[in-house]
């Protein structure tokens, strides 16, 4: 239990230095965005949709998508760390998903804490404007997450399916993102599919596609991708799926100087 | 390590957490309507006349939605100042998409047309002595062929519709057949000296000569301007000689004559029936044909300048009364009626000064008797017209709501895109109390429900 502790926090350390900047970076450009373009616009789905503030999503995202894709790059000190643990590949693999998933989910919930806490902020100041305080009301903000496209697919509120399909593309967008990474162990070539289920997910988020939204195929797709991945890796090998196994079988990595952390965990 | 984890753990939580407050946050707010009562300066002009506590006991339901994906029914109580207010909410998600083909029920069309009012081979003889690929065409009055026009007829009752064309060689069901004979035996306008159409012969290179004959603007397809209300398996209706495409439609040899007319349609399939009711003179104009609720049909019509009910006992079908109410104004005035347990109220907004309020009681025989004739100036005229100064008048589709309760008359009217109403009682000495409400719905894209967005009821 202790090894797959330590498989996890290393994990958590090879993104942590990336994860907050791109985090802070969401968060500044959303303020940024929404400042300027609420000079110009009343409404605040129409500032939403200016700002760009989807684009900034769709934007993190995909730096988000990948830096967990390359975290465990060849060379890297938790790579090398992670080989000589010896956990078998799909322990690892899960493990692997789970440090990705919460790091989606962290982008995902900061997009929307951000997007809430200006839309309040902007409301507030509407209603205490003589100008404009017929034209809000409290349930102004309830309103804008449903009026603005980007918003309603962000967070569907009632919209059971809707809310299955996103959780499905970011469990999907988890797993291809440590599969990526897995290969990443033994080749340094970036893989595409992850960054194309971002793309999805992206395309989403701007209601550009409506594949699978209004019914169960995106999760019961999600689910078999999944599974077919599942049965792709090695069950008690090294730290790599099948494929890249036989491909390119194991390649040692040169012994980095290892952090006290690391030495902690190998002993 | 563990200052790792404690951090991961955090930003875990933190996440899980974030998300939960944007929905605690803002999902609550759904059904959180508030509905105020605005006062003098708000909006110019619609300050609150009266005591509001006239209203105690009157409760207003208001509908309004977002694209019909977010769906709000608010139920206001008055009688107080801050009246109050609960609301339903629901999420339609995905909208259910309607088309225009899915109409609504309880309607009848019937249309006039030249439809196969004769047989194309009559027409052979313009292809005669052709050569292939030659063709001949021919203006051809049709009186010289036939004597009536066509029907074509949409029946929708709640249950079951009935259908038929002039083309239609064949029909559903023996109830069906039976309804097109009555029509066509029944609704027989002739045909105009210049009603004509585009006759025209060809030979064709391959399959020979062919004939035929193609509508033209004289002889359009024409909808007659129907009134109906349906009772049960009934449905009472009649048309206006006068409609947006015809005028003066020759209603001579209609065999029933000219009236309103009963046809009913037992749902055991026996024999439909088609009856005249009511008389009515050729230059009568019908305003609205609708049920009391007490087993009369209420036929409001302008009849000789004069606003008129004909009272039809539905169960005799029968006229019972025929009340002169007032005068009506030839520029047309918007008028609203008002028809619920023995009362019948009629409000009129002429173009002129002055609104009118009549409001009719039914004794204990169930005759209908005048209880006021109002004269409302026009400052007093709340509720009557639509909130617009802009516009005076209202339409069909959007006058007042009314609710009478045995000493008041509530008006309400909502606008047309903005989910905020007027109310207004009225006594038997005018205006009681007026005022404007706004809800918290009153904002851009949401709009009041398209079909009844507002009705008025007392306890």
């Amino acid at each position: 239990m202790k090894q797959h502790l330590s498989v996890f926090i290393l994990m958590l350390q090879s993104i942590r230095n990336k994860l907050l900047p791109i985090l802070g970076a969401v968060i500044a450009a959303d303020c940024i965005m929404f400042t300027l373009t609420a000079r110009k616009y009343l409404w605040m789905e129409d500032i939403i949709w200016k700002g760009r503030i989807s684009l900034i999503f769709c934007a993190a995202l995909f730096v988000l998508t990948y830096v967990l894709s390359t975290s465990m790059a060849g060379n890297s000190r938790q790579s090398y760390t992670l080989q000589r643990l010896a956990l078998p590949g799909r322990t690892v693999f899960c493990i692997q998903t789970l440090v990705n998933l919460t790091a989606l989910l962290l982008l995902w919930a900061v997009q929307l804490m951000t997007i809430l806490l200006l839309c309040k902020i902007y409301l507030t100041r509407q209603l205490a404007s003589a100008d404009h305080s017929l034209d809000f009301c409290e349930q102004s903000v309830f309103l804008v997450f449903y009026r603005s496209r980007f918003l309603r697919n962000l967070f569907p509120m009632e919209s059971i399916i809707r809310w299955m399909g996103n959780l499905s593309l970011f469990v999907l967008l988890a797993v291809f993102s440590a599969k990526a990474a897995c290969r990443q162990q033994s080749s340094r070539k970036i893989q595409i599919e992850p960054l194309l289920i971002a793309a999805i997910i992206g395309m989403g988020s701007l209601n550009e596609i409506e594949i699978g939204y209004s019914d169960l195929s995106l999760p019961v797709f999600s689910v078999a991708w999944i599974l077919i991945i599942w049965r792709t890796l090695s069950k008690d090998g090294p730290y790599m799926d099948q494929e890249s196994t036989i491909n390119t079988g194991y390649k040692k990595q040169e012994d980095p100087a290892a952090t006290p952390e690391e030495l902690e965990v190998m002993k | 390590m563990r200052k790792t984890l404690v951090f991961t753990l955090l930003l875990a939580l933190l996440s899980a957490g974030c998300i939960g407050y944007v929905a605690a946050d803002i999902y609550p707010l759904r059904n959180q309507v508030a509905v105020q009562e605005m006062t003098e300066g708000a909006y110019s002009g619609y300050g609150n006349v009266g005591d509001v506590s006239a209203t105690a006991g009157l409760t207003a339901t208001l509908k309004a939605d977002y694209y019909k994906a977010m769906n709000w029914k608010t139920e206001i109580q008055f009688g107080s100042v801050l009246p109050n207010a609960e609301t339903g909410y629901h999420l339609q998600f995905p909208v259910k998409k309607t088309t225009n083909y899915l109409r609504e029920r309880n309607d009848i069309d019937i249309r006039i047309t030249v439809e196969d009012v004769v047989d194309n081979s009559v027409f052979a003889y313009l292809a005669e002595g052709l050569e292939p690929g030659q063709t001949r065409t021919e203006k051809v009055y049709l009186k010289d062929f036939a004597e009536y026009y066509n029907t074509d007829v949409d029946i929708l009752f709640p249950d079951v519709t009935y259908t038929w064309r002039p083309s239609d060689t064949t029909v559903d069901n023996k109830t069906e057949e039976a309804l097109k004979q009555l029509f066509d035996t029944n609704f027989l306008f002739p045909l105009g000296d210049n009603v004509s159409v585009d006759a025209h012969g060809d030979c064709h290179v391959q399959y020979g000569p062919g004939y035929g004959y193609g509508i033209n603007t004289s002889s359009d397809t024409f909808g007659l301007n129907i009134e109906e209300t349906f009772l049960n398996d009934r449905v009472y209706f009649t048309f206006n000689r006068k409609g947006e495409s015809y005028r003066d439609l020759d209603v001579s040899h209609l065999p029933l004559g000219y009236g309103i007319y009963c046809l009913t349609v037992p749902e055991d399939g026996s024999q439909p029936e088609l009856i005249n009711v009511c008389s009515l003179d050729l230059g009568v104009k019908i305003l609205k044909l609708t049920a009391d609720g007490s087993g009369n049909i209420l036929a409001y019509m302008v009849e000789n300048g004069f606003f008129t009910i004909t009272v039809i006992d539905s169960s005799t079908n029968s006229v019972t009364q025929c009340l002169q109410l007032t005068e009506f104004p030839s520029n047309s005035p918007s008028w609203a009626t008002y028809e619920e347990g023995g009362v019948i109220a009629v409000t009129l907004a002429h173009k002129i000064e002055t609104r009118q309020i009549i409001l009719l009681t039914a004794d204990e025989n169930g005759r209908y008797e005048l209880h006021w004739n109002l004269i409302i100036p026009s400052e007093d005229s709340r509720a009557l017209t639509y909130s617009d100064e802009t516009n005076k008048e209202y339409s069909y589709d959007h006058a007042p709501v009314m609710a009478w309760n045995g000493q008041y008359l509530a008006f309400g009217l909502s606008e047309d895109h903005w989910v905020n109403f007027d109310l207004a009682l009225y006594d038997k000495n005018g205006l009681a109390y007026s005022g404007r409400y706004n809800t918290s719905l009153n904002i851009w894209t949401v709009q009041p429900d398209g079909d009844l967005p507002l009705t008025l009821e007392w306890e």
